[in-house]
């Protein structure tokens, strides 16, 4: 979930300062919107590529390894 | 001419809420009071009175749940699309006294009713933790979900705007055509109900996409169809850019029949 929540933070970040630098960058409206779109689009698609990697990986990563600890806990005690 | 004016924006935004509830004791309380009147009709109606459940999901609200999850935004989406049809038509007055390019007009549509949307969600997820559902990480995903939803209405919005000012049937024709593209996405019913060859062509339909995810998130807990996302993420774009480039071609001729 760490994973998940840096991830979301850092794509979001990275978003905005471009969106920030783009707007203090003196360029007709048509370019700007044309970027603002392009960079929306990427930042949409890393999200959601986000999720199905957590849900194909880390998500499945974290429940083994509980897993596994839950079971050496009950190995041990018995 | 600047393309968007943030403030004029944000201040037609205000107007637009303030002129909904004019007049009304309890003004902007109203935006409070639908949502919460609407997702306790719906609760009361299909868990209390018909026992409505689904198969494969557990408790008494699940049907309830199903249908507000996707019920909610199909409303924002097609509120949006309806009202940004005829706002250049409805707006003509204000659009020959102030300099202000036409794809403003249904963006501030888009914003009041994405701020409605969100008042309506926020009621519903009180009403889940009330009657003790549980969140996932998945919920994470709601907002940027909402966003392309907005975002594919906005362009659907803009083309339509720029249309009905030649073709003033088309504000009947958009009415129809929301009636049906809501009896084609299941939204009341759920999809295993469908044929096969119409389960094969419903992955086409762009609200089906966005209607089953929120059913996943809200109701199922699970992580929406990623690739399906990702593809619509793409077709949004493709319209926008679409929009953008029938506003320039029909910039000129827009002005002179309005």
């Amino acid at each position: 979930m760490i994973y998940l929540l840096i991830s979301i933070a850092a794509i979001l970040f990275l978003y905005l300062l471009l969106i920030f630098l783009v707007m203090k960058r003196v360029i007709s409206w048509g370019y700007k919107s044309l970027i603002y779109g392009l960079l929306t689009f990427i930042m949409l698609v890393s999200i959601f590529l986000t999720f199905a990697c957590y849900e194909k990986n880390w998500k499945e990563g974290n429940r083994l390894n509980k897993e596994s600890s839950a079971q050496g806990f009950k190995y041990d005690k018995g | 001419m600047k393309w968007i004016n943030k403030r004029l924006i944000l201040e037609f935004v205000k107007r637009d809420f303030e002129e909904r509830f004019a007049g009304s004791m309890l003004g902007s309380l109203w935006s409070f009071i639908g949502p919460l009147v609407n997702i306790l009709i719906y609760t009361i109606i299909f868990s209390n009175i018909m026992s409505a459940r689904l198969s494969g999901a557990e408790g008494k609200f699940s049907y309830s749940i199903y249908l507000i999850s996707a019920l909610l935004p199909w409303t924002a989406f097609s509120v949006t699309i309806s009202r940004c049809t005829t706002v250049l038509i409805d707006k003509k007055h204000l659009i020959s006294k102030i300099n202000i390019a036409f794809p403003s007009m249904p963006l501030y549509i888009n914003l009041s009713e994405t701020v409605t949307l969100f008042i309506s969600v926020a009621i519903f997820s009180v009403f889940l933790i009330a009657s003790g559902h549980n969140f996932s990480e998945y919920s994470l995903l709601l907002p940027f979900i909402f966003m392309l939803q907005q975002l594919l209405a906005y362009a659907i919005g803009l083309t339509l705007s720029l249309l009905t000012v030649f073709i003033r049937d088309l504000k009947e024709i958009v009415g129809i055509v929301l009636q049906i593209w809501f009896w084609f996405t299941p939204i009341v019913y759920v999809k295993d109900i469908l044929p096969e060859f119409v389960k094969e062509i419903i992955v086409f339909n762009p609200v089906f996409i966005l209607s089953d995810s929120y059913q996943s998130i809200f109701l199922w807990n699970r992580l929406p169809d990623i690739p399906h996302l990702v593809t619509l993420t793409a077709v949004t774009f493709l319209l926008l850019t679409c929009s953008y480039l029938i506003y320039i071609k029909l910039e000129s001729d827009v002005k002179d029949f309005l």
